[in-house]
């Protein structure tokens, strides 16, 4: 085994995540008519690939407990997930292992193809959880995931090309290669390189095909695209914003971050129904994170503190949305038919934290990120992204009346053991952050400077 | 001891949890010991020794400039402490009856359980970190409670509204608090701060408070929520929308009015919004054919002239008169409650009226609010607090103090007509049908009463403590003469009405400019969202143009 422990963490947490997504495959036949015993598996799985990065202290090993943390949940989600056909729940497991996986690799990865192999490995994934749902709602999603994620893929390789032509290098931050003609190529290759991972993050104007799949897929596999791609990418973000020139990526990231806060604000504004708003609001928040991506070092350890508040209460709302139908949940119908005691307190947690509402510690998140905007980006672009993020709390505070209103009607929604189990852990990361944030500030120094 | 008291915002949540939990027999029941130890921590505080008693947990926020946990009990923390605790303890015995029969009764005490610590960690706020967590707190429980009765048409669109007003305010002090240098972000020391390490001197740093403020108490073009937001339970409108969280706003000046004192273009400023609020928002009242709206708008009134003294430069005016009207504007507000109890949830003006006979005791009490607010010397806290007030705007801008003290007619006009509206000649609610209030909605009544006609003799031992010393006068020559127009105006608001067999009203006005400006936010909402149209020709068509147009950017501007 003294070749595995060599292994980079990255690498050994991808191998095991794809070594149990195997054995989950292999063992289809046995264990296609329990519910249960694929997501056990696949848990089971994803903990023991956190377990060699959690003596780690670095960006790496965030991004891969952070991501195994994930696909336990949207394991422990597995269960009540509103599948097409009940058979595919075993394929789901290796599914989200695959992912997870992939994710781990494009975030820890300094060398572009095995980037781009992560991001492919995660987008796939991603494509076909969706396409598993129930109804041609899901279907629909995944093929427009699966279509716009390929022109991404296109244009982040003819980046990679391009950049290996002017370095000679597949290395992120490889030094030029002489002749001043090259530089053009390069700016050209990390503008292009760059746009491939925003797709990942969801961001305007590549942002289209993960709304879809926000607001189609099963809730659980839904929480797994908004989180797991968005750490992913974010965390690869992170390398390749540290080693380029920041005068080109700054003003696209900014720009590009502002344009994503405006347009998701503005459009999450018109929604009356929770999926819609939350996958409208997954853009806003990806903006928040160009935003801080584009402002230099300071700027990328508010992007870290950022992605963690934002991907534990997207997780968390998600958990407490499992199970609740394939269909479209309107507001006013969360008064009709509550989600019961645990699930709504869990989603008002979760809506609040990211519409940044004390005492979630969404707020400070926002903070973190604006004052980097300012001293980079100036007054103007700081209070355009200081507006929407406080009018950002119109949409996700709409549905809390009828959210509570809900709580006195005295019915006892079911949840699933496993959804109980996965509001818990991610409730139990949001009340961390939330009463300690200190906490999550400390995980930022561990971005690259 | 005394050093625990800064955490006295907690005090609420054993009783929210308590009531959360389904414990106790009647609900709310153990959630009014919280806002009596509220009150009772700032009595403490004020028969100490004013010693401020201070708590600070550095590196809470590492991100943030000055994030520290800093927690700060003073005089003006424990006057607000006074306010909120003993104001909310009268809301609640009040709203053990008026939300009886509701099924959401434990939602509705948990919320304001939730309000009142919120509000608690606002007044105890010792740095802007922590007046933002109290100051989103109050919003968002504000915004709960007006939308409380989901059912109910427009209740939605109220509390929207009330949460569009306050992201304004949010986003504003969310600026401050970035805009303040490392470690410096103490709300008492703001000013200390070298002009050098602001940008823009203090002149940025005291608009964004003002903003933040104007948003909070309804002042200037950000009035427009509050009317609105009577659409909720009246006890709400009594606490929230009346006497403390609308307060907020005066109190964040009053606490950082050493801040605006160096921006004085800014501090007259404040002196317009105020003054042109207090006259605007008190014609407005009188265009009202609902009961709770016009009593919405006089606070409007009442929080421009708050506003007007700290922009005259007198900021215990400010805080004196906050005092007063929490007192008076709470007693009306939960009058009118009892009146809207007895008339079946009639709030229409047109509808009521005549009630003297069938609610003598509300009469009274309702008749001792409207005095104090219009000023009645001598007898009522109103009218010392107002003195005050008028005082230093003549002092300090005749103009602007003369256009004051004309409002003080209009306060007496208004509040007269809504008194003989409901109390006056005239019935249209039937004898037998007349709800009585009971004991225990009319128990609170009588403790805001006494401090609507008693709390104007404390200003004097206040301003010392709060280190101002100076003298309220129990009565003078201007403060005559404004009592006298404010009498004036509701003794005639009397006559009209007797005239008229109703209350009297101008042609209605109120936000004229809010269609507009929601029309178009409605547009642009639909418009962004339309893009997302389910055709994936557009989806690749708008990621491929959009990579173009970022790479012919890029590469134009690399060297």
């Amino acid at each position: 085994m003294n070749w595995f422990t060599a292994l980079p963490h990255g690498l050994q947490a991808a191998a095991l995540l794809t070594a149990f997504a195997a054995a989950l495959l292999a063992t289809a036949g046995a264990l296609q008519h329990s519910r249960r015993a694929a997501a056990v598996l696949g848990g089971l799985g994803a903990v023991i690939a956190a377990l060699p990065a959690l003596s780690a202290g670095d960006a790496d090993a965030l991004a891969i407990v952070g991501t195994c943390a994930l696909a336990l949940v949207a394991m422990l989600l597995l269960p009540a997930a509103e599948l097409q056909f009940d058979e595919h729940r075993l394929e789901g497991a290796g599914l989200i292992l695959l992912g997870a996986a992939g994710g781990i690799v494009l975030a820890t990865s300094t060398h572009l193809l095995a980037m781009v192999l992560g991001l492919e490995t995660l987008s796939l994934a991603v494509a076909v959880l969706c396409g598993l749902g129930r109804g041609s709602r899901p279907l629909e999603a995944s093929f427009k995931f699966f279509v716009l994620a390929a022109v991404s893929l296109a244009t982040m390789v003819y980046g990679i090309g391009l950049h290996a032509y002017a370095t000679g290098s597949f290395e992120i931050g490889a030094p030029l290669l002489a002749g001043s003609a090259l530089r053009s190529i390069h700016t050209a290759a990390v503008v292009l390189i760059t746009l491939g991972l925003l797709f990942e993050l969801a961001v305007v104007p590549v942002h289209f095909g993960a709304l879809g799949v926000y607001m189609s897929a099963p809730a659980g596999f839904a929480g797994l695209a908004m989180t797991a791609s968005k750490l992913g990418a974010g965390i690869a973000m992170l390398r390749v914003t540290a080693a380029m020139d920041p005068a080109i990526i700054g003003p696209i990231l900014t720009g590009l971050g502002l344009g994503s806060i405006v347009w998701a604000t503005f459009a999450g504004l018109a929604q009356r129904e929770l999926r819609s708003m939350l996958a409208y609001s997954a853009i806003a928040h990806a903006g928040f994170i160009a935003l801080a991506l584009g402002c230099g070092a300071e700027g990328r350890a508010a992007a870290v503190f950022y992605l963690v508040v934002y991907v534990a209460s997207a997780a968390l709302v998600f958990s407490a949305l499992a199970g609740r139908g394939a269909e479209p949940i309107p507001f006013a119908s969360l008064r009709d038919r509550p989600l019961g005691t645990l699930r709504t307190m869990a989603l008002v947690a979760g809506l609040l934290s990211l519409a940044g509402v004390p005492p979630g510690p969404g707020l400070w998140a926002k903070i973190g990120v604006l004052l980097p905007v300012w001293r980079v980006a100036g007054p103007l672009l700081t209070l355009v992204a200081a507006l929407g993020g406080v009018f950002g709390a119109l949409y996700y505070l709409r549905p809390l009346p009828d959210l509570l209103a809900g709580l006195r009607r005295g019915e006892r929604a079911t949840a699933d053991l496993g959804a109980r189990a996965a509001v818990v852990l991610a409730g139990g990361a949001v009340l961390l952050f939330t009463v300690l944030p200190w906490v999550g500030t400390q995980l930022a120094t561990l971005a690259p400077r | 001891m005394i050093g625990l008291l800064p955490w006295a915002w907690l005090c609420t949540l054993p009783g929210l949890l308590l009531t959360a939990l389904g414990r106790g027999q009647r609900p709310g029941l153990a959630s009014l010991p919280g806002p009596l130890a509220i009150g009772l921590a700032g009595v403490a505080f004020l028969l100490g020794d004013h010693q401020p008693v201070l708590h600070r947990t550095a590196e809470w926020l590492p991100l943030v400039p000055d994030g520290a946990f800093s927690l700060r009990l003073d005089g003006l923390a424990a006057v607000m402490l006074c306010v909120v605790g003993f104001v909310s303890l009268c809301v609640y015995v009040y709203s053990l009856s008026y939300m009886r029969a509701d099924p959401g009764q434990r939602r509705f005490f948990c919320l304001l359980d939730f309000f009142v610590a919120a509000m608690t960690l606002l007044v105890l706020a010792g740095n802007i970190a922590v007046l933002l967590a109290g100051w989103a707190g109050v919003g968002l429980a504000s915004f709960l409670l007006i939308a409380f009765w989901r059912d109910r048409e427009g209740t939605l669109g109220a509390g929207l509204q009330a949460l569009a007003a306050n992201a304004i305010g949010d986003a504003a002090l969310l600026l401050a608090c970035v805009l303040v240098p490392a470690g410096q972000g103490d709300l008492t020391t703001l000013a200390q701060i070298g002009p050098a390490l602001l940008p823009g001197g203090f002149g940025p740093l005291a608009w964004l408070i003002v903003i933040a403020a104007s948003a909070k108490s309804a002042q200037g073009l950000l009035y427009f929520w509050l009317p609105s937001a009577m659409a909720g339970p009246t006890p709400v409108s009594a606490l929230i929308h009346a006497a403390t969280m609308v307060a907020a706003g005066v109190y964040l000046l009053v606490r950082t009015a050493a801040v605006l004192a160096l921006a004085p273009e800014v501090l007259h400023a404040v002196a317009w919004i105020g003054v042109v609020t207090a006259a605007f928002s008190a014609l407005a009242s009188l265009s009202q054919p609902n009961y709770k709206r016009g009593l919405a708008y006089s606070t409007c009134s009442q929080l421009g002239y708050m506003f007007a003294a700290v922009g005259f430069g007198a900021p215990f005016a400010a805080l004196f008169h906050l005092l007063t009207h929490a007192s008076f504007k709470a007693l009306l507000f939960l009058c009118a409650g009892a009146v809207i109890h007895a008339a079946h949830g009639e709030e229409q003006l047109a509808k009521l009226g005549g009630l003297r006979r069938q609610l003598p005791q509300v009469m009274w009490l309702a008749l001792i609010g409207s005095l104090a607010l219009v000023g009645l010397p001598v007898l009522t806290a109103g009218a010392f607090s107002k003195d005050l007030i008028l005082e230093a705007a003549l002092h300090h801008d005749p103009a602007l103090g003369w256009l004051l003290i004309g409002s003080v007619f209009l306060t007496g006009l208004y509040a007269g007509r809504l008194f003989f509206g409901v109390f006056g000649a005239g019935s249209s609610v039937p004898h037998r049908e007349v709800h009585p209030p009971d004991a225990l909605l009319l128990l609170p009544l009588w403790p805001l009463a006494a401090g609507a006609i008693l709390l104007g003799w404390v200003g004097t031992p206040l301003a010392a403590l709060l280190g101002t010393p100076q003298v309220v006068p129990v009565v003078s020559n201007l403060g005559l003469l404004a009592s006298g127009l404010g009498i004036a105006g509701f003794v005639a608001a009397g006559l009209w009405q007797r005239a008229r067999a109703g209350a009297a009203r101008l042609p209605q006005f109120g936000v004229p400019w809010l269609g507009p400006v929601t029309g178009i936010g409605r547009s642009l909402a639909s418009g962004f969202a339309g893009l997302h149209s389910g055709r994936l020709g557009l989806y690749v068509f708008t990621a491929v143009i959009g990579t173009a147009a970022i790479l012919l950017f890029a590469v134009a501007r690399a060297p």
